[in-house]
């Protein structure tokens, strides 16, 4: 055992001692010793979410040793205001602004806020921003962040200040003459966090809570840094699980020896393959059956990616656990690898899956997982038909969601020995059905918790973790906790497929008539999410411009690389970038007006969606028919909001250095997969008036818990602190598929909405009891009371009690479920104003617009809150986010630092407008919001990198040196697209 | 030159031989060096993002001299700045420091930063992914000016050499006693873009960098040309 130190400090103004090693993190021991707000996001120091203030200077308590603070004064977010005291003014501020969404790198923004504002009391912008470089967020975009700060401020000066407010104008059907507030103009070029604008049709019917900025139902715990996620709460004789990855891109396992890893005291178990059982599986996290192929095992005899397992080891502490790997001895036959999916397809190409129990494998011996051919009406008489026919081919590359809180599982026996796994997962259901027969128990043995996620972003809709931890419970029958370090998370969980898109389209008389899409899918290792991001990717980018004559042929291919998986956008994101840049490319080459000819295609309501029934996900879909959009009201504000026309002329006549672009895209996503997402909901009433709301439904951070405890609320006529809300947990809520495919306000909402209704006729029925009524439908439900048309009452209260202890005596509770046949597509424009540098190639992206219908928005701080987060994640693929290897595949991107994702201080202007539309089909005329937003960005960059210098960028990241070749080439040779035919 | 170094930044004010000296300890944050008012702007601008207000917090000038990759720019700026290294056994330019490899970390007790240097026109240009990621290439050129003739130049580049950052030795050498023209500005350039021996990575392959350090090394001397007039 290492000798211990005894050190003094003080903490958050109480002197405290430590007994720690030498080489102790601050990070661990604060962590160690209750101090959770300190969070773990990297062993780098790249994040920075483990920042505590060192005499009141923020510091990265994972890059100092915690004998080196002795003496010193260290400040936790828990000394900022303890329980049941009121919030520090700069945690009242980050709860009012909107600014937590996940909440997992809150407590380190908020230190560093409060450093700042002791420094500063009166920052600039520029100076929130920069100071804010040194903590990570994924979700926000930083908005809110600087929102949040620039309110703390005004609070500590002591001035009047308001904050998460949102602006809503009312406007004519066509928005074509909208008298938009003039801050939405940005005329100053700033970037100064602007409220989001609603803009609502005149029919729209009037909602109470639904539509309001309600504050975040999880603000409190989040802005006090309770311990709230995974990794918070640790079980007693917990065990420390470690996984020993492999080093190579492609090997079988000839040997490995555990002899001297299992002798070192305190290690309780190490696993192999040859240790568990075999059986096949897919890790991502989808409705039964999961979809082909099964092609992983728990632990296998042959690793296909570096990160690949290896084995799994528990120890009483997390060094012995190191120590462990260390002592297992592996012998690997190293195989070739192969790294890119053209070269996998080829003829005597390394074999990545030649076991032969693997299943559903369309063509192992050439790497294909899936060959998909699907499509409509006769696309051959078609393209002979057109007048014109364009190609162009497109590519996107493989990116990493970096959720701040890693993977993480703490796995273990109950009382009544059955498995408990409490998982940052955003599928605790699809783990609970998936885990099962890889660990020999029956469902009904184990018991999946979903605590609060740091962020997942499709990530954790992967079982990473899980089956591993439970491994472990069984060998040691102890508690076992296992979490991914950063560079585990870039090389062993999962990504976004890079594409290859090869577009077909043919035009007659200005309109696309016949379009082919191939799409070359690069699943990595393992294929997961391999079929159904490509048919998403196909459905929705033959959709947006629904040719009747469509065709989609896709090849997903098996590569020596990190498997791919579920990533916000899933495939769609990828697709769209390919069609809108082509559609750009010929509305050029026709000398058509780039809006115009997109409006004169794009999807109409009332058009059916030709590939909805070929394209599923997955599996057959179902026959679907726009019925709202909003996206000719979406461009007509945002033409106006970016004087797009007179910058476009003004930009394309440019000469010299610097060059400004403006640019725009448009983009449809979908609202849960139709026929196949299914949520259920629990309402329970109590004593007091208030209800219990038990949900599937799993809130990754995104706000999903407020938005659909707002809906009930609405339904009731209460307010929404009335709903203590739970989400999720395979005992006590009832079943939802998860978080993914922009389903949880739409499909999750939808049963929300349900069972709130048979709530409120329970509700009216007993209070027509208790009101001697005889018509319980004539009660109507609002300010917490049952009121009748003659003016009589009754609170909620008084009903609960008189239904619970009194009169025709009953639970009021129920249960409801929701599923849809349909998928209504978010539709969106995105606009984005660049400055290129032609000598370098360097792109500045200065403004983001998006404009949005998703349908009828619940709560407006909160969807703009998804959307200035997917804006950033979108903005870092667009430009900087991508995973590289070297020739063996071994990866050059497993920190921050060289991948690279957009921080505060160079984050452009992000600026949201809702136009609603009221969906029919939706709770309240909702729609989705998540994953529409990752959708435009690259593609509308592109188009105002052309406006700026004339050449067109098809392939992303959008890097100054591929800009500056492109640059150079466009002066050597002709690189605008060829057009292949021309009738 | 040698002086009772305090923990805290202090000038030296100018004696008749020498200029003043920016007195920066070797046990001094980044941070406070950072803050200090006065420090120049070219050191203070180094020291920004990518390098974080917490990086900056938990480095020394010790460690960033010691493992520039750090903070590749400020480390590039003290180059340009002729920067003087005191340490255990005497003094020597910060550049040959950087080259021994006997130097103990404890050794070094303070880096001494000329300042205020009369004729000194100063300029940085770089080449980046994104505006507040580590440049791509970058280069801080410091020039002594007299009469409209570089008496001395001195180009420290990041991205372009092996080490995280290092001065152009030979290109910064053309300069001298030459008047800052079109013509001087562009032969320097290639002369650089020779002279550099530049990583080959993703962020940018090896043609691409050396022709960055052309246009870096153009622009930063044309920043200069305009503040000589």
């Amino acid at each position: 055992m290492a000798e211990k130190t005894n050190v003094t400090l003080t903490l958050n103004n109480e002197t405290i001692s430590f007994a720690v090693g030498e080489k102790d993190r601050l990070m661990d021991v604060l962590r160690a010793n209750g101090y959770v707000s300190v969070k773990h996001g990297c062993e780098t120091g790249d994040c920075g979410v483990c920042t505590v203030l060192l005499d009141g200077e923020p510091v990265r308590s994972c890059m100092l040793n915690a004998v080196d603070v002795a003496g010193r004064s260290i400040t936790t977010l828990e000394g900022l205001s303890r329980r049941g005291e009121p919030l520090h003014p700069v945690q009242q501020a980050f709860a009012d602004s909107g600014a937590v969404q996940c909440g997992y790198c809150t407590p380190a923004q908020m230190l560093t806020a409060k450093a700042l504002l002791d420094k500063n009391p009166n920052p600039t912008e520029d100076e929130i921003r920069t100071a804010m470089d040194s903590v990570f967020c994924r979700c926000t975009g930083y908005v809110k962040t600087v929102a949040a700060i620039q309110h703390a401020g005004a609070l500590l000066r002591g001035e009047e200040a308001t904050t998460g407010e949102y602006l809503e104008i009312v406007a004519p059907p066509d928005a074509k003459t909208i008298d938009l507030p003039d801050i939405y103009r940005r005329r100053d070029g700033g970037r100064n966090p602007l409220p989001p604008l609603v803009i609502t049709p005149p029919d729209m019917p009037k909602t109470n809570i639904v539509g309001k900025s309600q504050k975040k139902v999880d603000t409190q715990k989040l802005v006090r840094g309770y311990p709230v996620f995974t990794d918070d709460v640790q079980p007693d004789g917990m065990l420390y699980g470690a996984l020993l990855t492999s080093p190579h891109a492609h090997a079988i396992i000839k040997n490995i020896d555990t002899t001297e890893a299992k002798a070192i005291p305190g290690v309780h178990a190490v696993l192999t393959y040859k240790d568990i059982p075999r059986v096949p599986y897919a890790s991502g996290g989808q409705s039964y059956p999961n979809p082909h192929p099964y092609d992983q095992f728990s632990l296998d005899y042959k690793v296909r990616h570096e990160g690949d397992r290896v084995a799994i080891v528990a120890a009483e502490t997390p060094e012995l656990a190191q120590k462990a790997l260390r002592a297992i001895k592996v012998e690997y036959e190293v195989l070739p690898a192969v790294l890119n999916a053209e070269d996998a397809m080829k003829e005597g190409a390394p074999v990545i899956h030649d076991e032969p129990d693997a299943v559903g494998i369309h063509d192992a011996k050439r790497n294909i997982v899936h060959r998909l051919e699907s499509g409509v009406g006769d696309v051959d008489a078609a393209f002979a038909e057109a007048d014109h026919i364009f190609e162009g081919e497109y590519r996107t590359q493989k990116q990493q969601h970096t959720h701040l809180e890693p993977h993480v599982c703490i796995s273990y026996w109950d009382e009544d020995d059955r498995l408990v796994l409490r998982s940052s997962t955003q599928v605790p259901f699809h783990v609970r059905r998936m885990v099962a027969p890889l660990i020999g128990l029956p469902v009904k043995r184990i018991r999946v918790v979903k605590p609060r996620l740091g962020g997942g972003f499709g990530n954790k809709q992967e079982m990473l973790l899980e089956d591993l931890c439970a491994h472990l419970t069984i060998a040691t029958g102890r508690p076992v906790r296992m979490e991914y370090t950063r560079k585990q998370e870039f090389t062993s969980s999962r990504s976004r497929h890079p594409n290859i898109i090869r577009y077909k389209i043919g035009v007659k008389d200005g309109k696309v008539t016949a379009a082919d899409l191939y799409l070359i899918g690069d699943t990595g290792a393992y294929g997961t999410h391999g079929l159904t991001v490509q048919m998403v990717g196909g459905f929705k980018g033959l959709t947006l411009y629904n040719a009747p004559n469509s065709r989609f042929v896709s090849d997903v291919v098996y590569t020596n690389t990190p498997p791919t998986g579920a990533f916000r956008g899933y495939g769609a994101t990828q697709c769209q970038f390919g069609i809108e840049v082509l559609m750009e490319e010929i509305s050029e080459k026709l000398g058509l007006d780039v809006v115009d000819f997109k409006r004169n295609n794009w999807l109409k309501l009332g058009e059916p969606m030709y590939l909805a029934r070929k394209l599923g996900e997955g599996r057959e879909g179902f026959d679907q028919m726009l019925e709202s959009s909003g996206l000719e009201q979406c461009v007509n504000v945002a033409l106006q909001a970016t004087d797009f026309y007179r910058k476009r002329e003004a930009y394309a006549k440019q000469k010299g250095t610097k060059r400004k672009g403006i640019g725009m895209a448009v983009q449809m996503h979908g609202s849960g997969i139709a026929g196949l997402d299914m949520a259920a909901a629990t309402l329970k009433m109590n004593d007091d008036g208030s209800f219990n709301l038990q949900m599937g439904a799993t809130d990754l951070g995104t706000g999903s818990d407020t938005i659909l405890a707002q809906m009930a609320a609405e339904v009731l006529g209460i307010p929404v602190e009335d709903l203590i809300v739970y989400s999720s947990d395979t005992d006590f809520t009832p079943f939802d598929t998860g978080a993914y495919a922009s389903s949880t306000t739409y499909i999750s909402g939808g049963a929300v909405r349900n069972v709130a209704e048979k709530i409120k006729k329970q509700i009216q029925e007993h209070a027509a009891l208790m009101l001697e009524m005889d018509n319980p439908d004539a009660l109507e439900l609002r300010d917490r009371k049952v009121i009748a048309p003659d003016g009589r009452s009754v609170t909620l209260a008084e009903v609960a009690l008189s239904s619970l202890h009194q009169q025709n005596q009953h639970q009021i509770m129920a249960t409801a479920s929701h599923i849809s046949y349909t998928s209504p597509p978010p539709v969106a424009t995105q606009f984005a104003e660049v400055e290129v540098d032609t000598e370098t190639g360097e792109v500045t992206v200065e403004r983001l617009l998006m404009v949005v219908d998703a349908g009828r928005i619940i709560n407006p701080i909160t969807a703009a809150g998804q959307v200035e987060g997917g804006v950033a994640q979108a903005l870092g693929l667009a430009r900087s986010e991508e995973m590289v290897f070297d020739d063996e595949g071994r990866q050059l991107t497993t920190t921050w630092g060289p991948y690279h994702v957009y921080s505060a201080s160079e984050m452009p202007a992000v600026d949201v407008i809702f136009v609603q539309t009221n969906e029919p089909s939706g709770p309240f005329g909702a729609k989705s919001i998540s994953e529409i937003a990752m959708d435009g960005v690259s593609p509308s960059i592109v188009s105002a990198i052309h406006n700026a210098t004339g050449v067109w960028v098809r392939q992303l990241p959008l890097t100054p040196e591929r800009v500056w070749r492109a640059i150079h080439a466009a002066k050597t040779e002709d690189v605008t697209m060829a057009e292949a035919v021309s009738a | 030159m040698r002086e009772t170094v305090t923990n805290k930044i202090y000038v030296l004010p100018e004696n008749g031989t020498s200029y003043k000296q920016l007195i920066l300890p070797a046990d001094v944050s980044l941070q406070a060096v950072y803050e200090a008012a006065e420090v120049h702007p070219m050191l203070r601008e180094s020291l920004g993002t990518p390098v974080t207000w917490q990086v900056r917090n938990e480095t020394s000038v010790r460690k960033a001299v010691l493992s520039p990759q750090l903070a590749p720019r400020f480390v590039a700026a003290l180059l340009a700045l002729s920067t003087v290294a005191e340490f255990g056994d005497g003094e020597m330019s910060l550049e040959a420091y950087l080259r021994r490899t006997d130097t103990r970390p404890e050794a070094l007790i303070a880096l001494h930063v000329p300042a205020e240097v009369r004729g000194r026109v100063m300029a940085e240009s770089h080449v980046g992914r994104t505006p507040a990621d580590e440049p791509i290439v970058s280069v801080r050129a410091a020039l002594d000016v007299q009469n409209d003739v570089v008496t001395q130049a001195r180009l420290a580049f990041t991205g372009a050499f092996r080490e995280s950052a290092r001065i152009a030795a030979e290109a910064s050498k053309l300069l001298s006693g030459k008047k800052l023209d079109d013509d001087t500005i562009a032969r320097v350039a290639q002369a650089v873009s020779e002279e550099v021996s530049p990583p080959d990575d993703f962020i940018g392959s090896e043609e691409y960098r050396r022709e960055m350090v052309k246009v870096v090394t153009r622009r930063a001397l044309e920043a200069c040309k305009k503040e000589v007039k």
